[in-house]
């Protein structure tokens, strides 16, 4: 009876700690990780899927990967999964003899260490299909060792319980601690407070100092404070190095895609929004996830294309996860019109994009799109270029209450008059005591005073003759 | 035996009763015809076609019964929302069955409608018959590449050729078993292959060489224009695998693109436009028009010869059958999929006159077509069910120019439709089945 119990105090146990460490420390992973799944009952769903390898597997993932983007859920199953594979693999360890006497000696040690490594690897990777693929094989063993006899239960020696503690805590911490799953969970977090909105979890997440070790996250923070409106005020008190550190345009990746639909998502450029959604799918194993889904429900929406929000709805009434909100969309926009141009509107008037922020920006402007984070955008990206004379024009047109502190700095390294934009006091001094120090060819007093500062990133851009316009401020 | 006969009884009468559960009892007769997605009433359709499939456009719950006079087929359908205590008998809607045969097998890429990329892409085959769709070829062949404009020789199933892109890619040609590929950039005029022509005769092939570029409008109902900044006609010769630029039809400043043969294979019909500098905004002002140049003895001869066109339209996919020219005509650019207003349009050659092929045409993009190898069908994309997903509609000719009303290819349920998150892309007809040659194509890229 004792030696029974054993098995599943260690089932417990495991259950718990997976569950915990999941929970600390991979929960926004998880949740990406179920936005990225996609599980229909289609026809095209399970002929494609049937036409990939390990089939069986990836549909048991898919299944199960759909409940991950519910909050705690994908531990939860995580967590539930490693302790079947435990358990099925020590049933059948329990009942196959094997010729070699060593693997008799580590019965249940061997499932422990099959559950903990499957685990960790998962952990490690994109998707946690690993353990869908272990979980089938298991089952397929416990199945074959349904026909065995069964042994005697081994008794749990103390070696045994220090040997499969060693397993699970050395697990355990190898998760908690490794600078890989930390790193993913960090981009997964932001990721997904910048789809809800949630731009304070976002700037406590990429801080200035976070940012030296993860630049890549910069460019979310740049889109949270256009958002509350600090970009002006704290853009360069981040280390960037780059125009390319402002944002990710042009970059056909997972992460570049994420962002960039989301980025115009909340410019207001919903084809833009769509382009990068369609984008983002393609790197997935249907081109279609949950998450692409639903985000182009909502540009569709936007854009008045009610044809294709019933569409896609249908489509998620095919997933058990979606099922009912999708009915409840579907009913909503029951017999919606298109917002359709026009006749003899023709589309060869419309402003288009490319892959040039700065021009994209200005076109978005000239659209009617009035977006402030697009404007602000468009001010940053004239002072990345150190393009002064553009930015004093462009300046001109929006209006301000408050000049944040960047802009104070652009204008009066353009050479303005201060009364005239109304520049503080306080940022004219520092801008004067500063050039009274490179006068004096004080740069440790220049280097101390502009940090932080629009001169900084300036002063650093001419001294390595980066920018394109070749500006030169004789101070 | 007799158990699974017993089971299979019970479990078709409870699906029949299942289906007309909650079917009133009495019906209400009306003037109207019932209101059915897809708009299968008054159309024609090929005799031993698939049983076509729909449903009521608002959702509600329906039944039909069918009765074929002659040569029409009539279906009353009855209406009727749950908890209705009468029905409504609709007035019977005929569909018509034409003597002229059509090809067995249609060949179409599956693609999602995206933008410059993708994931799955397979050549695929329907037989009309029944609804069995089977892979030609897909893009795990090619390590997840681009496979594009599949072409017959002639509608015939052993003769094809697609082009596979990536690492190691090129044109694919198969002749039966003979799968060979070629890079077409690396020989004669060195010039890629993008829209393909097989000369009737089987010896050639014209291929526009495409430089193609894509905008994408701002909030605009038309997310995106595909363009040319360049094209030009090469001639590839399959006897000796040469290729040579076409000088007549590569001037430097047009772009000539879609070409076309005519069924004896004399004459090449093909777009052109003027040249236009930055081409993205100025999209609006470039004007295919329909040309037409001999050929004779492998050689092009003489100058080219316009046909139809101005600066209020472009003509794009001309294929010639029976005297016309059947074309794509849009207000402007290259890629009519993606315009709203694009139509299909009929050339007279006797004439010289252009005219909308009205019945096939709706307010959504119609774009890509082909004629059946008897030229008394044509197979075409149209978006109009929801303006993004590319169908496939067939229709009859009538002769003169005609065309009866077209229907949607039939699926076992009108829901594939929607459920499909891939566009239909260069329907072809093909006069039989294709093998599968996914493993032989894989081998060309180890």
């Amino acid at each position: 009876m004792m030696k029974k119990r054993g098995k599943y105090i260690i089932a417990a146990l495991l259950f718990v700690v997976v569950f915990c460490i999941g929970a600390l420390f991979q929960s926004y992973t998880a949740i990406i990780q179920g936005q990225n799944s996609l599980f229909l009952f289609t026809g095209d769903y399970f002929r494609e899927t049937f036409a990939a390898s390990w089939p069986l597997s990836h549909l048991l993932e898919s299944f199960f990967l759909q409940f991950y983007e519910i909050p705690m859920v994908g531990p939860l199953l995580t967590a539930l999964i490693v302790t079947l594979i435990f358990l099925l693999y020590s049933f059948f360890s329990q009942r196959i003899s094997s010729p070699f006497p060593i693997v008799e000696v580590f019965q249940i040690v061997d499932a422990v260490a099959l559950a903990c490594f499957s685990w960790i690897y998962a952990s490690m990777a994109e998707t946690p299909l690993i353990l869908f693929k272990i979980l089938l094989i298991s089952f397929g063993l416990a199945l074959v060792a349904l026909f065995a006899k069964k042994k005697e239960a081994v008794k749990l020696k103390i070696w045994k319980i220090a040997v499969i503690a060693l397993f699970v805590i050395g697990s355990a911490l190898f998760i908690s601690i490794s600078k890989d799953i930390r790193s993913v969970e960090t981009t997964a977090k932001v990721r997904y407070a910048t789809y809800k909105g949630d731009w304070n979890t976002v700037l406590e997440n990429v801080t200035p100092k976070s940012s030296i070790e993860r630049p890549d996250l910069m460019p979310y923070a740049f889109l949270a404070m256009g958002y509350t409106g600090e970009l002006g005020e704290r853009l360069f008190t981040y280390p960037i190095q780059n125009i390319e550190d402002f944002d990710m345009e042009g970059i056909q990746s997972i992460e570049g895609n994420y962002f960039n639909s989301l980025l115009n998502y909340y410019m207001g450029n919903y084809n833009e929004a769509l382009h990068h959604i369609f984008q983002y799918s393609c790197h997935f194993p249907h081109g279609i996830t949950h998450f692409s889904l639903s985000q182009m429900i909502r540009y569709n929406n936007l854009l008045g294309k009610y044809s294709m929000v019933r569409k896609y709805a249908q489509i998620l009434i095919h997933s058990p996860r979606y099922s009912t909100s999708a009915s409840k969309l579907l009913k909503r926009f029951e017999g919606a019109q298109d917002s359709i141009p026009p006749a003899g509107h023709l589309s060869s008037v419309a402003r288009t994009t490319t892959n040039n922020p700065q021009y994209d920006l200005l076109q978005l402007s000239l659209a009617g799109i009035n977006s402030k984070i697009a404007q602000e955008r468009f001010l940053c990206y004239l002072m990345l270029q150190g393009d002064l004379d553009n930015f004093v024009e462009a300046f001109r047109i929006f209006e301000w209450e408050r000049i944040p502190r960047h802009y104070e700095e652009a204008l009066l390294l353009a050479g303005v008059d201060p009364n005239e934009f109304g520049i503080s006091a306080a940022t004219q001094k520092l801008f004067y005591e500063i050039s009274f120090a490179m006068a004096q060819a004080d740069i440790p007093t220049v280097d101390r005073m502009a940090k932080g500062s629009y001169w900084e990133y300036h002063f650093r851009k001419q001294k390595e003759g980066a920018y394109d316009s070749g500006l030169d401020f004789d101070l | 035996m007799k158990l699974i006969k017993y089971i299979t009884g019970i479990a078709l009468m409870s699906i029949l009763l299942h289906s007309c559960s909650g079917a009133p009892s009495e019906s209400i007769p009306s003037d109207s015809y019932p209101d059915i997605i897809p708009d299968y009433i008054g159309v024609t359709i090929p005799e031993g076609i698939a049983k076509l499939t729909f449903e009521m456009a608002d959702g509600t719950n329906c039944r039909y019964e069918m009765e074929r006079e002659g040569d029409t087929l009539w279906y009353t359908v009855t209406s009727w929302r749950k908890g209705d205590k009468k029905a409504t008998l609709h007035k019977s809607f005929p569909v018509y069955i034409s003597s002229d045969p059509i090809d067995p097998y249609i060949a179409y890429r599956l693609i999602e409608p995206g933008y410059e990329s993708w994931h799955n892409i397979v050549i695929a085959q329907r037989e009309l018959a029944t609804y069995k769709e089977s892979r030609i070829v897909s893009n795990r062949a090619n390590d997840m590449g681009c496979v594009n404009c599949h072409t017959f020789d002639s509608g015939n199933p052993k003769k094809m050729l697609f082009h596979a892109r990536g690492k190691g890619g090129g044109t694919v040609f198969i002749d039966e078993d003979q799968v060979r590929i070629i890079n077409l950039a690396q020989i004669g005029a060195q010039r890629q292959g993008t829209y393909p022509a097989w000369h009737p005769s089987g010896r050639y092939v014209v291929f526009s060489s495409n430089n193609t570029r894509q905008c994408f409008t701002i909030n605009e109902y038309q997310p995106i224009e595909v363009y040319d900044t360049a094209s030009d006609i090469i001639l590839m010769d399959l006897q000796t695998d040469s290729v040579m630029l076409v000088p007549q039809l590569s001037l430097e400043t047009r772009m000539e693109t879609f070409p076309s043969w005519s069924e004896d294979g004399s004459t090449l019909y093909f777009c052109s436009a003027a040249s236009v500098e930055n081409v993205a905004n100025n999209r609006g002002q470039v004007h295919y028009r329909l040309m037409s140049a001999k050929f004779e003895d492998g050689q092009f001869i003489g100058e080219p010869e316009e046909l139809f066109g101005d600066d209020s339209c472009s003509v794009s996919f001309p294929r010639y059958n029976d005297g016309y020219v059947l074309f794509t005509h849009t207000a402007f650019g290259t890629f009519p999929i993606w315009h709203d207003e694009a139509d299909l349009w009929m050339y007279d050659i006797e004439t010289k006159e252009a005219f909308p092929a009205e019945i096939l045409n709706s307010d959504k993009a119609e774009s890509y077509h082909s004629w059946s190898s008897n030229g008394k069908w044509i197979i075409f994309g149209s978006r109009r069910l929801d303006g993004r997903y590319t169908r496939v509609y067939i229709a009859h000719y009538k002769g003169n120019g005609e065309f009866d009303k077209p229907f949607l290819l039939p699926q076992k349920n009108f829901k594939h439709n929607t459920l499909r998150l891939k566009s239909y892309n260069i329907p072809e007809f093909i006069k039989g089945e294709v093998k599968d040659y996914e493993k032989a194509v894989s081998k060309l890229f180890k």
